[in-house]
């Protein structure tokens, strides 16, 4: 039984003259205590996907089609007010590391008691801070980071107070919206290392989405691909990593490995990016069309279906069948 | 510590700014061209009288003596004696001070006040028709030159509707006291006052509205969004906070033209204040006047860059006021 699923979700965005795709029909489900990675390049629509979950997309964007189930609820049906009772509480999520990501001229202790006295109004002053400084302590943070501001803290510091705020309501589910973008290697790879650590020791699921095949790799159990605003592949991370099968996520795994050794004519996908944006309106191939070495006449003319090719492990590409 | 050093520090840059200000206005008044001596002897003065004004106020004597007697008086805090007035300098500016800031302060503080429910109704709604229309009428008020929408204001309130009294502080025929000559002077001051309000409006507008829409853009806003805060709280609690930091530093500094920032205003409404003080001084040459007035001014301005240096400590826990590392 999955905890969140998400049906045939479409999104657009409008801009003054244009249309543009950002999600489309994208499907997957979420199961209790399980680490689902998000793989995919800018503009692949990893970004959008969390911010549909949480029902905070920018103005000009609009939901088409689509459901996300949590609890029996769609998510993207409700009223405000019965949202703000799941966000958080149920749903939270670690922003993208910024500077910004929390109001730079005010504490970080009377920011997270905002945030925790929104779903627990009758809390107590002393008692919150009691739950604000353990947060912070299985963050790998000292208590005093509650009379800190924002910008007193290294970027790995931020990072980790974002992750102890995701965790302050204890919520059933936890976007990480790339969530060590910015930070050097090893801070990269400890804060991962907590993640996980803590996702072990209080349970919950969590969707982590990040561009870097290592982040995802390294933490998730099962990975879904994402070009473009499609799925284009999806397996348990295993079996993706020892058989990649969709020709973008073999690109992708190619790359990644060749890093020092790269020739030239390897980048030949990479130089063919300009095409991606031409003429997407009238366009009902596939996605990654433009820049695939094996495109065939087929692929122009119609868009592969996500299509179950082994145990768990799913394609969109004609080339497996 | 910190803290202590750094305003002392700023106190000592105080002194020496207001210093150094004070003789270069006594050197650009005394190359500026005219001749006081002769201006105050009157039309007819025959040479010999003209020497003798000369020599009763000491301008025979050199410039260095002068400024060298000049600044030791003020250190000790004598700005002079006016020569037109016959009144020492300080008195002079210490009575028009109060009539000046009714006009300045009162305006300033209703302009900053409507600007910013302005912005805020407009940030709100930005980008809807409301908001671009607002903005727009803005923009041509804020290029509306004071003297001018005065002189309007006096035609279609004063000269049209005879509503109001167009200039002057006090209605000199009618003799008011008590109650009445509050009345009288509150009366006087609404179209000067109006105007100064008018013109400055637009500034803390434009700057607040879009502060307002940029923080409402920033990621924390979008943090707060999605931790369940409505918009309302979000606004009060947060995107307010962060986006009064430049209007309020704009209205700081703008304190520092509080007493000279009203002169054109002043002199169309024929308001006694400073503004007419210097315009009179200046006409006559009256050389420790004018000197007195900047030197207001001057310290006006520089303490309210030092105020507005403390208000950034206090308002903006990013500012630091030492090198300190945290």
């Amino acid at each position: 039984m999955s905890l969140l699923e998400v049906c045939k979700v479409s999104v657009e965005y409008k801009t003054w003259n244009s249309k543009i795709e950002a999600l489309n029909d994208v499907s997957f489900s979420l199961s209790h205590n399980e680490i689902l990675g998000i793989l995919g390049e800018s503009g692949s629509g990893k970004s959008t996907l969390a911010l549909t979950i949480m029902k905070a997309l920018p103005k000009n964007a609009k939901v088409r089609n689509g459901k996300i189930i949590y609890k029996d609820k769609d998510l993207l049906n409700l009223s405000e007010s019965m949202l703000n009772s799941i966000r958080w509480k149920e749903i939270s999520i670690v922003p993208q590391n910024s500077m910004n990501s929390l109001s730079p001229v005010h504490k970080i202790g009377d920011q997270l008691y905002d945030i925790l006295k929104l779903h627990n109004p009758s809390i107590e002053k002393k008692e919150a801070l009691e739950i604000i400084k353990e947060k912070l302590t299985i963050s790998n943070l000292g208590e005093n980071i509650v009379d800190k501001y924002p910008h007193q803290l290294s970027g790995g510091m931020r990072q980790r107070v974002l992750i102890a705020t995701s965790l302050l309501c204890e919520p059933k589910i936890i976007l990480a919206d790339e969530p060590t973008t910015g930070l050097d290697v090893v801070t990269q790879y400890q804060i991962l290392k907590e993640l996980k650590e803590l996702q072990d020791k209080i349970k919950f699921s969590m969707i982590i989405i990040s561009h870097d095949i290592s982040v995802i790799v390294n933490i998730s159990q099962r990975v879904l691909v994402m070009y473009n605003g499609q799925v284009v592949e999806e397996g348990k991370t295993q079996s993706i990593l020892e058989e990649p099968m969709h020709p973008y996520t073999k690109a992708l795994f190619e790359v990644q490995l060749m890093v020092g050794r790269i020739k030239k004519e390897d980048l030949k996908i990479v130089e063919k990016q300009d095409n991606k944006i031409q003429n997407f309106e009238n366009f009902s191939g596939c996605v990654f069309y433009f820049r695939c070495p094996f495109a065939t006449q087929r692929c122009k003319n119609e868009n592969p279906r996500l299509t179950k090719v082994k145990n768990e492990h799913s394609v969109a590409c004609f080339l497996y069948g | 510590m910190g803290w202590k050093e750094y305003l002392l520090r700023r106190i000592i840059q105080l002194f020496f700014i207001v210093f150094i200000v004070l003789i270069l206005n006594f050197l650009i008044i005394n190359l500026a061209p005219g001749d006081p001596a002769s201006i105050m002897a009157g039309e007819l003065a025959t040479k010999e009288y003209i020497e003798a004004v000369r020599q009763k106020w000491g301008l025979n004597k050199p410039i260095y003596e002068r400024l060298i007697s000049y600044v030791s008086n003020v250190v000790h805090g004598d700005f002079g004696y006016s020569f037109t007035y016959s009144q020492s300098v300080l008195s002079l500016i210490a009575e028009r001070i109060p009539i000046t800031l009714m006009l300045t302060l009162t305006s300033s503080i209703l302009a900053f006040v409507i600007g910013l429910l302005l912005a805020v109704r407009s940030a709100q709604n930005a980008f809807s028709k409301e908001d671009i229309i607002v903005s727009n009428a803005m923009l041509v008020l804020y290029s509306v030159p004071s003297f001018w929408l005065g002189l309007v204001l006096i035609g279609v309130f004063g000269v049209g509707l005879r509503l109001l009294p167009t200039s002057g502080m006090t209605d000199v025929r009618a003799a008011n006291t008590g109650l009445l000559l509050a009345i009288d002077i509150l009366i006087h001051s609404i179209l000067p006052i109006s105007t100064l309000t008018a013109i400055q409006i637009p500034v803390y507008y434009k700057i607040a509205r879009n502060s307002i829409v940029e923080q409402s853009s920033e990621d924390y806003a979008l943090t707060f969004t999605m931790a369940g805060m409505n918009r309302s709280d979000l606004f009060r609690k947060y995107i307010l906070r962060n986006s009064l930091l430049p209007p309020v530093t704009v209205f700081a500094l703008h304190l520092g033209y509080i007493l000279s920032g009203a002169v054109l205003v002043e002199i169309v409404f024929g308001w006694p204040g400073m503004g007419r003080l210097l315009l009179g001084a200046v006409y006559s040459r009256d050389y420790p006047l004018i000197m007195g007035i900047y030197l207001i001014t001057s310290i006006t301005v520089a303490f309210a860059n030092f105020f507005v240096d403390i208000l950034y400590v206090l308002l903006d826990p990013r500012v630091k006021y030492t090198n300190e590392s945290s």
